[in-house]
């Protein structure tokens, strides 16, 4: 039996599972939507890997979890590495990339910028509560203009002239998308203008103030959109390097550091089998009315938190 | 006016002269209630009587205000223009009283720090004691005593941060204003992060006043509580990991100097704005990445 290691990054809009072996080498990996639903989407993801796993021959040692869901999947399947999704990243590009300086990360609602120096992470920015120009601004506008957001790369690359739309804000760009349709812009330049305003908006939001230095990777799930890449290639006067696991990062990255932290988390597919399901309550036992989550497996309580004072735990 | 029961706000500028007042208020035996800690229903008040614009702490303020009037006859608002000569204080401090004593009015009993118009620390805890019904002998004597206990208070709690960077443990300090670091509403769940984890800090709000080094970051801030903020980071630089930079949205100065200071000082920093939502994973994540940058700086990758 050989050790690997599952990695399972968790977003707002995919979630993403990977295998690896001591040697960081992927045995299997998976990718699907979470549609809002993170618990379903464990079990779904669990049940990817398994059919591509060999379990005669693999032993998962330890499970890490990352991304914004964290928490409650580590809690639901007893991992045994929970990390935030910066450092998660960094790791994962570092184990590619060893020389990296930037990674570029748009996702479905955040969107980063960690910046390393000789393979440490040494700063960071991340987008404030507003998820302008992230993942989820790209599809909500490519639904506006009914079109299937993963052809929006292709699209925004056959534009001369991209239409100059403001990305500040979803709810002005929709009114300036409005406004350039009905005076007649094509839909291509109406996408390229949509795609570059994604770059520079986040250029001067996230990456306000930060230097930017080649070897740049650009990666989450807006990287697999050739037209966003091309736009910062533009803009930064640099290649942006995009990788074929770009939207895996996260995932390998939890995975190499669940391995380093050489524990043993008794992990097993048979989770599968158990029925987990979340409620919130208010505790109403002080003025602060702190929403509590709880999580129940075969309908009993296993965690819970949110509380602020210890009058709310359950 | 004796036999009247004092209010004392659980905000803003009463975080820096808590001890001082409270022991005013003490050795005069002018009974008080002090509003207690801030929570969501606080909160959820001030920011009903308050216009949107206002920032978090403003709003924070006036929660607590509320709590008070029913409990106590007179509610003490804290007015301040002028702190140090040749210095300003946030728009803010200027409008606290008469923006209170318009919601509230008959109900609030001022403590004008005006330095501009001569009025120092001692003769506007003077002008209060004369409206308690004090003599100006008594006054004088009582201030003397109780600004003895403050510094002495402000002295010891010092010197325990002093302490704290001898240890070998990574430490970050934590930069704002004391309405901000102190009240556990705001600041209390990155506190807790940073205990978690067992990174020690140290608040910015106790440093050596007398210090003029803080004019190499910059000589043209006139904010007063701007320059504290850039005094006590001179003085602990050099000793700690890493900053935390916390403010309430949307706050002035604090949106100029944080940027400076983000230029200016080479350390990991961390800016943190907290506002009215309720979102500690954004913040958890934020810190907790800020951690690992700190911890990972002397690490090397196999």
């Amino acid at each position: 039996m050989t050790d690997c290691y599952l990695g399972i990054d968790i977003g707002s809009i995919s979630t993403k599972g990977v295998i690896i072996d001591d040697e960081n080498n992927i045995i299997c990996s998976s990718y699907i939507e979470t549609n809002a639903n993170p618990i379903r989407a464990i079990k779904n993801l669990l049940k990817n890997l398994k059919n591509d796993f060999d379990t005669t021959k693999y032993h998962i040692k330890n499970v890490g979890t990352t991304g914004s869901a964290r928490k409650l999947i580590a809690t639901m399947i007893g991992a045994g590495t929970v990390k935030n999704e910066i450092t998660a990243h960094a790791m994962g590009t570092l184990s590619f990339f060893p020389d990296v300086r930037t990674i570029i990360e748009i996702g479905g609602q955040d969107s980063k910028i960690i910046i390393i120096e000789n393979g440490v992470v040494v700063d960071y920015g991340m987008n404030t509560l507003c998820a302008a120009g992230t993942g989820a601004f790209l599809s909500s506008q490519a639904k506006r203009l009914n079109l299937d957001v993963k052809d929006f790369g292709d699209i925004a690359l056959k534009s001369n002239n991209p239409a100059k739309i403001a990305a500040r804000c979803t709810v002005f760009a929709e009114s300036d998308l409005v406004h350039k349709a009905a005076s007649g812009y094509t839909t291509e330049d109406i996408v390229a203008g949509l795609v570059q305003s994604v770059a520079s908006n986040y250029l001067n939001n996230v990456g306000k103030g930060k230097k930017i230095v080649a070897p740049i990777i650009f990666q989450g799930g807006v990287s697999k959109n050739k037209g966003v890449q091309r736009a910062f290639e533009k803009i930064l006067g640099q290649d942006i390097i995009v990788s074929e696991n770009g939207h895996l990062m996260g995932a390998i990255g939890i995975a190499i550091i669940a391995r380093k932290e050489n524990k043993d988390c008794h992990f097993s597919f048979d989770i599968l089998n158990n029925n987990f399901a979340t409620y919130t309550k208010e505790c109403a036992k002080c003025p602060n009315n702190c929403e509590i989550v709880c999580i129940t497996k075969n309908n009993d309580l296993i965690d819970s938190w949110g509380n602020k004072c210890e009058n709310g735990l359950i | 006016m004796k036999d009247i029961k004092i209010g004392l706000v659980n905000g803003l500028l009463y975080h820096d002269y808590k001890f001082l007042i409270d022991s005013f208020l003490d050795e005069l035996k002018v009974p008080y209630v002090i509003s207690g800690k801030t929570n969501k229903k606080i909160l959820e008040n001030g920011k009903n009587i308050l216009v949107d614009e206002s920032c978090l702490s403003m709003k924070i303020f006036f929660g607590h205000i509320l709590e008070l009037v029913n409990k106590c006859d007179y509610i003490l608002v804290i007015r301040c223009p002028c702190l140090r000569k040749k210095e300003m204080m946030c728009t803010n401090f200027y409008a606290l009283y008469d923006l209170a004593n318009n919601l509230f009015p008959n109900k609030i009993i001022e403590l004008n720090i005006d330095q501009k118009n001569k009025i120092d620390l001692k003769k506007s805890f003077m002008m209060l004691g004369k409206k308690l019904g004090f003599s100006k002998k008594i006054c004088s004597q009582t201030f003397d005593i109780s600004y003895s206990n403050y510094l002495h208070q402000l002295e010891l709690k010092h010197q325990q941060q002093l302490e704290i960077l001898r240890n070998d443990n990574k430490k970050v300090l934590l930069v704002g204003h004391s309405y901000n670091i102190l009240d556990d509403y705001i600041s209390g769940s990155i506190k807790d992060i940073l205990k978690d984890n067992n990174i020690d800090y140290i608040l910015s709000n106790y440093f050596n006043e007398d210090s003029q080094r803080y004019k190499k970051i910059s000589k043209d801030v006139y904010w007063s509580k701007s320059i504290d903020i850039l005094k006590a980071i001179t003085e602990y630089k050099d000793d700690v990991d890493g900053i935390i930079l916390i403010s309430a949205f949307p706050c002035g100065p604090d949106s100029l100097v944080n940027e400076m200071i983000l230029r200016k000082i080479k350390l990991p920093i961390l800016n943190l704005i907290i506002d009215e939502a309720n979102d500690n994973g954004g913040i958890m994540t934020r810190v907790e990445s800020f951690i690992d940058i700190i911890n990972m700086k002397e690490e090397i990758h196999d």
